[in-house]
């Protein structure tokens, strides 16, 4: 009798197996197996939004295959979303793609925990100048002076996006200049609960921490320098303040306000000004064709100039690799200006790409340019993702009330224990 | 009909009507967001109906690979509903009829392996996944789900188990049928109520669970339904058009289909409940 | 202590051989929680014992620090507070709504099944769906909450905004998107019960209330039991809609453990203090889930 249930209890765990095998079957997993001397590149890079851009690096793929025969690349799209996440516990679980692009923010940390391999030796040997990048750029791919990556992509947060119509109508000329001709236009603009000045990021999100940098490196403060938090002084205080004083012209929301939100406030023509980066220019033209707006280098403090917050992706080699040289020929390949200026998400980080692409793609890109060049990046350090979260936590205090210098102290002291 | 009858029908009528209030009304904002153009979602207190019905979402939601996506999530929702069951329904026989000892600890033990968050296990069951060989392949997922499934098919299908008589069961072993022989010829039969409703009920959590499937399927080619959700929050901007078509497209036919099972499926879960 | 079983519903095991069958029947599920759940928790623990810098492979052991960091941080305490009353709010705004709905359901009234089954709609839909749908509709300028602010000529408000309203509206949220469970399990609940007693009542003068306080909820009582045993469980744990809607913000209004230790783990990769946090919240959904079980265990629902 009991053998029976032995049979069964067997028989299940190998039935089991059955629609395991049939769904493995058609996932299609019994691909052939390749001849001993090939060698498969692993690439994983991200999409940032629902056009897929893997099928333009497709055809960069194919012909970087046939110059490199015995080479197969095999390309993996992530969204934007999932692709920290995934990259991540990829890495921890010791299944490291080959080559990868990493945001910025990311590479100091990659680099100090020892999962990406420094580049200059190899770039030597490819004869890949660091001059050929925007210096900021470059700079993001630094740690303890050496360069764990390849800077491919970048662009600035903020340029100030204004509705031309909106400002017509309450008679003023054109886009703010200092901090203090904003606010006034703010107000100017400001018909609650039908119009408002202009939309403010705030959520528990890096959307948020960039436009608070920006606020700050415009009053010519900073987070930190040579690993010293500088972040509780007056000029970041006084940059917070304004930020929170822009807030009172904005939509009720401005907690959980996104920069999705803030460009649907644009486009609806709710909101006169907002800033965001000029990836949305194609945005706001396929979905409000009829929007009359411009954009403009943002305010400034008076007496001081506006500097953006720099956002980019950097391509690296993992450590796991097997294969270094033949991963920076593969870069070496996709940063080439005439590939990178097609397969680019954001501007190509390589001068020449970059500076055609903005030309060629970008409405009033002198604009562009001008934020681009003035551009600082975000703190280059390994723990920069604590950071941004302290910074996070501290807007959002400041927005339920938290006055701005006890947000600020309590947000520096927490960063000094990092 | 009397004058109190009336009044109770039209009371019936107004809770109902209530109850759907609640429920009904973010299903029909969905529907129509999911109609209009992304424009019109970004009016500033805008019409609850679209001005102007646009298929734009639908068609953007179906270029990113909805239907394959459809498909990805019944294969995936199937078999494991499937292997679920099949390991569930002779464990929660034996924790229902036989008596060993640690039976107690078994059945607490499954309570207990439901508190776990996912956090804390992910990681090591990636490894495991990565070990066998698995990642970005549909098994993964399924054996990943059996973790939560498993359990509660186990305490659901239990009910049943409990709600068939013994003496049906004796009764077949006297006439001479073997242990084994009376489970499959008698038992089952009697619990397939139970096992349709259990089965919906591992379907259903499958077909909405996200962490697993954004953590082990890279190809886009092979997303389930939730992490295809996910394919319309972009780094800069979510296209809500979109999300509400894909929201439409993955709950209204599965409803059909529970409409179409209804019947079978309460009587299911009465005893899933509980209730011997 | 082994509670004593009825012949009835159990097949005693008779001598020492037929012990066997239980283990081979149980074979495949427990090899299957062994390898995926007790051994990733084992190592999961040991994890939360470690330190290690974002992605590094040098864990260096720490003993209970990360434990100790956490108890001595006040956001962990606001995360156990937040997880108690995500887990009530949601819990017995379920049962309530579920039971009452499931009342209203269970009417002899036409179209009946049509709705029921579109109130099963929410249960179906993903959760990072219904919290898109949420967050859309509660948007001030674009949403439907604002829309009938608007009409009303209410100003509009922000509620997922407000540290004082978040939890509220995530909340309300989860409870649309997971009542229809419950009214699943008490409608069937319902068509057991014995409409005798009911009608007995009914001829006593019972009002409705007394009815349903005396005579339904005491025979659906194993049901509501159990189902309200899963939902806490499975609320305490649940993360995407919270994730989606407000990430645990602002100013951790709506943190609850699942998003915390995502945030710790995958977010921040700290992943040795995640999993510990991870533990702890397995320490705390543990002791609610011991008073179910005792309780399960008194009804005799565990022999």
């Amino acid at each position: 009798m009991s053998s029976h249930w032995l049979k069964v209890g067997s028989g299940v765990l190998a039935a089991a197996a059955v629609p395991l095998a049939l769904v493995a079957g058609s996932a299609g997993t019994l691909a052939a197996s390749k001849p001993h001397n090939h060698v498969v590149l692993r690439v994983w890079d991200m999409n940032q939004a629902d056009t897929p851009i893997g099928k333009e690096e497709h055809k960069y793929i194919v012909q970087f295959e046939k110059a490199h025969p015995g080479v197969t690349v095999k390309l993996t799209v992530i969204p934007y979303v999932d692709y920290f996440h995934d990259l991540t516990v990829a890495v921890k679980a010791g299944k490291a793609p080959d080559i990868a692009t990493v945001d910025e923010i990311w590479n100091p940390a990659f680099a100090a925990s020892n999962a990406i391999i420094p580049l200059s030796s190899l770039m030597k040997r490819y004869q890949m100048s660091s001059s050929n990048y925007f210096k900021p750029a470059w700079q993001t791919t630094l740690y303890k002076g050496q360069s764990y990556g390849i800077p491919w992509s970048f662009d600035v947060w903020e340029q100030l996006y204004w509705n031309k119509t909106l400002f017509a109508k309450a008679h003023i000329s054109g886009p703010p200049k200092t901090w203090t001709q904003m606010l006034s236009d703010a107000k100017k603009l400001t018909h609650a609960p039908n119009q408002y000045g202009l939309a403010v990021i705030g959520d528990k999100g890096e959307d948020t921490v960039v436009v608070m940098d920006s606020l700050i490196y415009s009053n010519g403060g900073s987070i930190e320098k040579n690993n010293q938090v500088t972040f509780n002084s007056p000029k970041v205080k006084q940059a917070l303040t304004f930020y929170k004083n822009l807030s009172k012209y904005a939509p009720p929301g401005v907690a959980s306000a996104t920069e999705s939100t803030s460009i649907g406030l644009f486009s609806s023509g709710k909101v006169a000004m907002a800033f965001d980066g000029s990836w949305q220019q194609a945005t706001l033209e396929s979905q409000v064709p009829h929007l009359n707006w411009g954009i403009a280098v943002p305010p400034a403090p008076t007496g001081k100039s506006f500097h953006g917050t720099l956002g980019g992706w950097n391509l690296v080699v993992f450590k796991q690799s097997k294969h270094p040289s033949l991963d920076m020929q593969y870069i070496k390949w996709m940063t080439n200006p005439k590939v990178e200026v097609n397969v680019a998400s954001l501007i190509p980080a390589n001068k020449a790409a970059g500076l055609q692409f903005v030309r060629k793609h970008r409405r009033q890109p002198l604009v562009i340019l001008n934020t681009l060049e003035n551009g600082y990046p975000r703190p280059i350090s390994p723990n920069y993702l604590a950071i941004s979260t302290i910074q996070q936590n501290a807007m959002s205090e400041i927005w339920t009330g938290t006055p701005v210098a006890q947000a600020v102290a309590q947000a520096a002291a927490l960063m000094k224990q990092q | 009909m009397s004058v109190a009858m009336v009044l109770k029908r039209g009371s019936q009528y107004l809770w109902v009507l209530l109850l759907m209030a609640f429920f009904v009304t973010p299903l029909i904002w969905m529907v129509s967001t999911s109609f209009k153009s992304a424009g019109q979602i970004y009016t500033a207190n805008g019409p609850f109906f679209p001005t102007h019905w646009t298929l734009q979402n639908y068609h953007v939601a179906f270029a990113t690979g909805l239907g394959r996506m459809f498909l990805n999530s019944t294969i995936v929702a199937v078999s494991t509903t499937v292997v679920s069951l099949l390991f569930a329904v002779l464990s929660s026989y034996a924790v229902s009829r036989i008596m060993f000892r640690g039976r107690r600890m078994i059945l607490v033990s499954m309570i207990l392996s439901q508190l776990i968050p996912l956090s804390v296990l992910i990681v090591p069951i990636y490894q495991i996944m990565a070990q066998l060989n698995l990642l970005d392949q549909f098994p993964s997922l399924v054996i990943a789900y059996l973790t939560f499934s498993i359990p509660v098919a186990v305490w659901f299908l239990r009910s049943f188990f409990l709600s068939v008589p013994a003496e049906i069961e004796e009764a077949a072993r006297v006439d001479g049928c073997s242990l084994f022989q009376a489970f499959i010829r008698v038992v089952i039969p009697l619990i397939v109520p139970g096992l349709a409703a259990t089965g919906i009920y591992v379907f259903v959590t499958v077909w909405q669970e996200l962490m697993f499937a954004i953590t082990f399927l890279t190809t886009p080619g092979k997303y389930t339904l939730p992490a295809g959700v996910i394919l319309f929050i972009g780094q800069h901007g979510t296209n809500f058009g979109a999300v509400m078509a894909a929201a439409t497209v993955m709950s209204i036919p599965p409803s059909i289909l529970f409409l179409l099972m209804q019947k079978r499926l309460i009587s299911g879960f009465a005893s899933a409940g509980g209730i011997k | 202590m082994q509670q004593p079983v009825t012949a009835s519903t159990t097949i005693r095991a008779r001598g020492r051989h037929s012990r066997s069958p239980a283990i081979w029947l149980l074979l495949p599920t427990l090899i299957s929680m062994v390898t995926l759940v007790l051994y990733p928790l084992v190592r999961g623990f040991y994890t939360s014992l470690t330190t290690s810098f974002f992605l590094s492979n040098q864990a260096v052991f720490a003993g209970f620090k990360n434990y100790a960091s956490l108890l001595h941080n006040p956001v962990f305490w606001t995360v156990v507070w937040h997880g108690l009353v995500w887990t009530v709010g949601v819990v017995l705004g379920q049962l309530v709504l579920g039971f009452v709905g499931a009342l209203i359901l269970n009417q002899p009234v036409k179209g009946q099944a049509l709705f029921q089954s579109i109130t099963f709609i929410p249960w179906i839909m993903p959760g990072v769906a219904a919290g898109l749908l949420w967050s859309l509709m509660y948007d001030p300028t674009f949403g439907l909450v604002g829309n009938i602010q608007h009409l009303l000529g209410l100003s509009s408000t922000a509620y997922l905004s407000n540290i004082h309203t978040s939890m509220a509206a995530v909340i309300l949220a989860a409870i649309w998107k997971g009542t229809p469970f419950t009214i699943l399990m008490m409608v069937a609940g319902l068509q057991t019960v014995d409409t005798a007693v009911i009608e007995a009542a009914r001829i006593d003068g019972a009002s409705w209330f007394k009815v349903i306080r005396h005579a339904v909820i005491p025979q659906v009582a194993p049901v509501l039991r159990t189902t309200a045993l899963f939902i806490t469980v499975w609320t305490f744990n649940y993360f995407d809609m919270i994730y989606v809607m407000t990430n645990g913000g602002p100013v951790n209004s709506t943190q609850i453990f699942p998003t915390y230790v995502y945030q710790l783990a995958f977010g921040q990769l700290d992943y040795g203090l995640g999993t510990a946090a991870g533990i702890l919240s397995l320490v705390v959904v543990g002791i609610i889930a011991a008073f179910f079980i005792v309780e399960l265990s008194r009804q005799g629902a565990l022999d």
